[in-house]
């Protein structure tokens, strides 16, 4: 059997389904410790996100594990299987290591390319190797399918581009004023994407300085984790010439930055950019706006249409990424035939240093041919012999077939089991 | 063919290649476009310096600018020097993108001139060997050198400031640098640029009282660098002032630079008393 994944993703499973099968952070490693005692199962690993629930393991067994799995879920969730086993997908051997590749370097995620899931596997493979689940095996293979998510991503522009609102928001700042450091950043109103934009922004470097906000309390305590002003609906205008970045979030059903508001900053601004982030909808910002000079608009549509443009050209670079992975399951199958292999060869290694032992030990007697000449020749027929099926065994380590040169070997020398 | 003729012909080549590498790297048809890019442009520029050497030693004078292949080639070669040693922080694939079909467009237009005009034999008048003159000259060409980097940086300046207004996310917004770099770029060479015209023309009024005994004759060069030393002037007076915006600052400069160019390469063909290929 060897290397198995069962699991379900986005593409297939619904979020109210892959939601019941989500595994906790606390939970993991106890849901680990009990495959490992309870289940037929050699190495076993979970990773587990909003995105994807995936089991990957390896099993020594003839049959693939699916009914160990079912029964870890049910240990867990108390799930009947009828209610997610349709979703289910899995791989096993080479297409195994190629989908973990895949997840890994970011192609199988919802944003190509993303860098979150990297952190999420690193993170699953520690809770495995701590809960003891893992052991050489899949130990190897995830650190080599860590070092194929990072390389795709310095290799190729898979992850370049911002994607996600607040991402692109801060993307386009830094268009604007270069790499952020403390540009001044007020807010109107309080909502989630507002509070997404902001953190983005502070961690890129911008500071928070106004929140403003109708309601006093939320304001404040907003105000309060970014260490800025809370400033009220009536006195905001009185601050705008302050600030570098606007961020308008609220559920007004008009537009509350005006243009000539804006007009009027700009002088008092000496013409230093402003770049106004309008994420309310219906909009805040009045689009006249956009036509002073120095003064850079976006709207919600503008902000996904940067986005789009972004993922249109990370998808550019799948192809290049692909092949990446292709290569490195193919370096890595190889590595596992030569793990294979090297038993027989060491059986064989055995079975020449015997013969030859033997052989050249008989010539002891002859003139010159002492302890060291022998040893000498020993060791050259040795590597002259050895030579060539190591390299054959190799070369099909990577082409496949490396199981017909060790059932020869074992058969035309009778290698011991 | 000599060997300046040759070496500013290669040269020339060089300056080509490089404008070509880096439109390939920004085309993504060459990953490492730009290193390459960055090594013709270098190898461009020794090779034009041994041009300069060698028709320093050919005509006896420090300073080869006296016929038009030779300024040509010295104002590509001065551009060169300001991007390659004086701003090699800002070098980066677009602005090579910019700079480099200036440069070639200089070089080429003096490699052309160089074979319509091979049997002319130049006479160095003794006034042009005159420290005065070499400053004027040194001063006048690095001024332009400055407007040239500026006239890079506000080119890309307007196309990125036009990607961000059109909220077009495409290859130029991916490879140029932020607006505020690409202004400081604009203005900063500016700030070196109007003292150093300033001062060749100061220079060239001394010279000229020295070489000829008058301070001032209306010749055409002397008449549109005048001009072009206001505007530039102006364009700093504006900026300070934020009486202009950023993308006004960035438009004047490109354009003053092209009348720069035109100047440069027309006044040249017109008789007046900075044309010394006679």
């Amino acid at each position: 059997m060897g290397f198995f994944v069962v699991g379900l993703n986005h593409k297939l499973c619904p979020v109210e389904i892959r939601e019941k099968l989500h595994f906790r952070e606390d939970h993991l490693q106890s849901a680990l410790r009990w495959a490992s005692d309870h289940l037929d199962i050699e190495e076993i690993m979970i990773l587990s996100t909003c995105n994807r629930v995936e089991f990957y393991g390896y099993h020594r067994g003839e049959e693939f594990p699916r009914r160990e799995i079912l029964k870890l879920i049910q240990h867990v969730h108390q799930l009947q299987d009828e209610d997610y086993a349709p979703f289910l997908y899995r791989y096993e051997s080479k297409d195994m290591i190629r989908h973990l590749f895949r997840v890994a370097a970011g192609l199988d995620s919802l944003v190509v390319g993303e860098n979150e899931i990297l952190g999420q596997l690193r993170e699953s493979f520690k809770a495995a190797n701590a809960a003891g689940s893992v052991h050489s095996l899949i130990y190897r293979l995830m650190e080599k399918a860590l070092k194929v998510g990072k390389s795709v991503r310095s290799e190729t522009k898979i992850n370049e581009g911002a994607v996600s609102i607040p991402s692109v928001a801060v993307e386009l700042a830094e268009k604007i004023f270069g790499k952020l450091t403390g540009e001044k950043v007020m807010v109107l109103g309080s909502g989630e994407m507002s509070t997404l934009t902001l953190k983005n922004l502070r961690d890129s470097g911008a500071s928070i300085k106004y929140i403003v906000s109708r309601n006093a309390e939320q304001g404040k305590t907003l105000a309060g984790e970014f260490g800025a002003d809370w400033v009220s609906f009536e006195g905001w205008e009185n601050y705008l010439g302050n600030v570098d970045i606007l961020i308008a979030s609220t559920s007004a059903p008009h537009p509350i930055v005006r243009g000539e508001q804006v007009k009027k900053v700009m002088r008092e601004r000496k013409q230093r950019p402003l770049f106004l982030i309008d994420i309310a909808v219906p909009r805040n910002i009045e689009p006249q706006v956009e036509s002073i000079d120095d003064v850079y608009l976006y709207n919600v549509d503008d902000l996904t249409g940067v986005s789009n443009a972004n993922l249109k050209l990370r998808r550019k670079e799948i192809r290049a990424a692909e092949d990446l992975i292709e290569k490195a399951v193919m370096d890595y199958q190889a590595w596992l035939e030569q793990l294979k292999a090297r038993p027989v060869m060491e059986r064989f290694e055995a079975f020449l240093d015997e013969v030859l032992t033997n052989e050249l030990g008989r010539l002891s007697d002859v003139p010159g041919m002492s302890a060291s000449v022998r040893e000498e020749l020993k060791t050259r027929i040795r590597s002259k012999l050895l030579h060539p099926p190591f390299e054959k065994i190799k070369e099909a380590s990577q082409n496949g077939g490396v199981n017909r040169y060790l059932e020869a070997l074992h058969s035309l020398f009778n290698l011991k089991k | 063919m000599n060997l300046p003729a040759l070496l500013l012909s290669f040269s020339t080549l060089f300056y080509v290649l490089a404008a070509l590498f880096h439109l390939f790297s920004f085309l993504d048809l060459r990953e490492k476009g730009h290193a390459e890019a960055a090594s013709m442009l270098r190898l461009g520029f020794m090779v034009s310096v041994f041009y300069f050497i060698a028709e320093a030693n050919r005509y006896g004078t420090f300073l080869p600018v006296i016929s038009h292949d030779q300024a040509m080639a010295f104002f590509a070669g001065s551009l060169a020097f300001v991007y390659l040693v004086l701003l090699a922080r800002i070098q980066s694939a677009s602005f090579g993108l910019i700079l480099n079909p200036v440069l070639f467009f200089l070089m080429g237009f003096a490699a052309l001139t160089r074979v319509f005009c091979k049997d002319i034999h130049v006479n160095v008048r003794p006034e042009l060997l005159q420290t005065y003159f070499v400053w004027h000259v040194l001063s006048a060409f690095f001024a332009y050198a400055c407007f040239g980097i500026s006239f890079a940086a506000g080119v890309l300046y307007l196309i990125q400031h036009r990607e961000l207004k059109n909220k077009h996310a495409g290859r130029f917004y991916h490879k140029l640098p932020s607006l505020e770099e690409l202004e400081r770029l604009v203005f900063q060479p500016l700030l070196w640029g109007v003292p150093l015209l300033f001062t060749a023309l100061v220079l060239g009024l001394v010279w000229s009282k020295s070489a000829y005994g008058v301070y001032w004759t209306r010749d055409p060069k002397t008449l549109t660098t005048l001009a072009i030393l206001l505007i530039y002037t102006s364009l700093l007076y504006f900026r300070q002032t934020t009486r202009l915006s950023s993308k006004q600052i960035a438009l004047w400069s490109s354009v003053t630079f092209m009348l720069v160019m035109v100047t440069f390469v027309g006044v040249r063909f017109i008789h007046g008393s900075h044309n010394y290929f006679q």
